[in-house]
Order: structure tokens, then C-alpha cells, then sequence
């Protein structure tokens, strides 16, 4: 049981890795609207997100991404590959579900509304551990957000478990 | 900005972050799932949470996420000077919960081109149970 539970553990980590290797360098474009959207449901505010003029007076380039949104960009990507993936992906049913338990985000630059960018996305290895509830495997997405120069505007380290 | 660099050098260890509550409305979050088009039915399905041992949906990580982000930033008033954020979800945070955000700053690391400050945060439900806790990094150049 034990060594089955550990090849379905790295057929997983392999079959992420392969379509991490297709998905290759995305485009994206910051969608001004879905911020507005956003900023409106949690009541922020602050004008740097949804007036240029404002985010001009506080010495921006133009209105900005909110550092609280760039985890739903990563996600989407991450949850891209999990498609991708497709039903087979969880199929074994020793991995039950991901749950995302932490994150260490770094931001290098202001991110720029409506300004072309690049994500890349690399995956840690499977790490096994122990907890109360027994053990259980953690895996990090390393999700970078890059210009077209490759100059790094923030990253993103998105730690899932999976309960097995 | 001068009027921000003032405050900013006001900074102390252990002052304290201004502590804000906010309830995680149902139809609110709702709406963001639709928005940000969440697929993980651990978000979406009370049925699917429960059976990995959820007493309901579970608030998606990324969206306590968006709220302490804006938390800092509203103290801050300057989004330019924040850094870093490790954010670690200790336990969940149902639809309806009402959670606390604390926190204060740990360390403050002056140089002769930049200060660094680092907080620590944690945020509770029902005032007992640690939901989230981390740190932040501000960081501040002598040239802005």
C-alpha cells in the first residue's frame, strides 16, 4: 500500500509537471473591469486601483493591480493545469482533494492595469509529512509574473496538501 | 509622501497594527467565486467540504488573502513600500464567520539606504480560534 501510495504520488507530480512544460509562458492583460468588480465586493476604495489621476498624485505610472488580487491571477492558472489535468488527474482516489495552506508572495514592482504580462509557472517536488490527521503530501507552485523583458513583477508560492 | 515618510519614521517595535473586523458574507463571497471563476468544489459545495471533513464550504484561501492585503494597505497608505506577505491558513473560515485581524509591528531593521519593517499578524474567529497568522515586509528606500 505504502510504496502504491508513493508511485500515484509521483505519476501525479509528473503528470503536473508535463502539462506545466505545455503550458509554457501565458499572456495576460489586466482586466480593469474585473478590478473595479472586485474592489466594489470587498469595499475597497482606494482610488490607485480604479483612477489613473489618483494613482498618478501617488506617484504610479497609472492605476495599479491590488497586491490582495494577485493570488486569484495565479490561481487561475494553477487551476488551468488542474483542467488540463482533466477527471484522471484525481482518479486514484488516494489523493482526495488540494487544499491550499500557505502562500509567501513577493511584490517587485506595481503591477500596471491593462499592461501585456507573462506568466510562468514552476512546480517544488512532493514533500511528505506528518500531521495529527496522518500523513499528507505538500507541493509548491512557483508562480511568477513577468513583463515582456522578463523583468519580474511579482511572485507568488502557492503551497498545496493533499490529505491522503 | 513627506507626510507619509513622518509617520513612517514614527514606526516603533511592538506598535501596534489598528485591528479590524469583517464578517464573510455568503452572498459576497458568492459573487467573488463567481468572479474569479473558482472551480474547487471544496469552495463551492458544502456537500464535497463535508466530506473531506468541513462542517461547511471553505472560504477560499485567496479571498482572506485580499482582505488582509487591504487591511495593511489601508494602515499603510502606500502600497509602494509592501514587499512580502507569507500568509499561513491554520483553519477554516466558514461563510458567516466574523473574523479579526491583529497585529503588530516585530521588527524594524534601519540601514543607511532603506528601512525594513517586518509585522506579525494573526487573525482569529469567534475571538479564540487562530485562523491565519504571518508576516509582512515593508520596505522603504531613504530616496523616496
Amino acid at each position: 500500500m505504502k510504496n502504491d501510495v508513493e508511485i500515484i504520488i509521483r505519476d501525479f507530480h509528473k503528470t503536473l509537471l508535463n502539462i506545466i512544460d505545455d503550458f509554457g509562458l501565458k499572456e495576460i492583460i489586466i482586466n480593469e473591469n474585473e478590478i473595479a468588480e472586485f474592489c466594489n465586493l470587498i469595499n475597497d476604495n482606494n482610488l490607485i486601483y480604479l483612477d489613473d489621476g489618483s494613482a498618478n498624485e501617488a506617484g504610479l505610472e497609472g492605476k495599479i493591480l491590488p497586491p490582495g488580487y494577485f493570488m486569484n491571477l495565479t490561481t487561475k492558472f494553477i487551476y488551468e493545469i488542474f483542467i488540463k489535468g482533466g477527471p484522471d488527474l484525481f482518479a486514484s482516489k488516494i489523493i482526495k482533494g488540494l487544499i491550499h495552506t500557505n502562500s509567501d508572495v513577493e511584490f517587485f514592482k506595481p503591477i500596471l492595469m491593462n499592461k501585456k504580462y507573462k506568466i510562468k509557472i514552476e512546480l517544488s517536488n512532493p514533500l511528505k509529512k506528518e500531521g495529527a490527521k496522518g500523513t499528507y503530501y505538500s507541493i509548491i507552485f512557483q508562480i511568477s509574473l513577468l513583463d515582456n523583458e522578463f523583468n519580474v513583477y511579482a511572485v507568488d508560492n502557492h503551497d498545496f496538501f493533499f490529505p491522503i | 509622501m513627506k507626510e507619509f515618510n513622518s509617520k513612517i519614521n514614527d514606526f516603533v517595535i511592538g506598535q501596534v497594527i489598528p485591528s479590524s473586523k469583517v464578517k464573510i458574507d455568503k452572498k459576497t463571497y458568492k459573487n467573488y467565486n463567481r468572479l474569479i471563476g473558482e472551480i474547487n468544489p471544496i469552495h463551492l459545495s458544502k456537500k464535497y467540504a463535508q466530506n473531506l471533513g468541513f462542517d461547511d464550504i471553505v472560504v477560499a484561501g485567496n479571498f482572506l488573502f485580499s482582505i488582509v492585503n487591504k487591511w495593511i494597505v489601508d494602515w499603510i497608505k502606500d502600497v509602494k513600500i509592501f514587499k512580502k506577505i507569507s500568509i499561513k491558513f491554520e483553519n477554516p473560515v466558514y461563510p458567516d464567520d466574523e473574523i479579526t485581524f491583529l497585529g503588530k509591528i516585530s521588527n524594524i531593521d534601519n540601514s543607511e539606504n532603506e528601512k525594513i519593517i517586518i509585522c506579525n499578524f494573526k487573525v482569529k474567529k469567534s475571538n479564540t480560534i487562530e485562523v491565519m497568522n504571518g508576516t509582512i515586509e515593508l520596505k522603504i528606500n531613504s530616496n523616496d
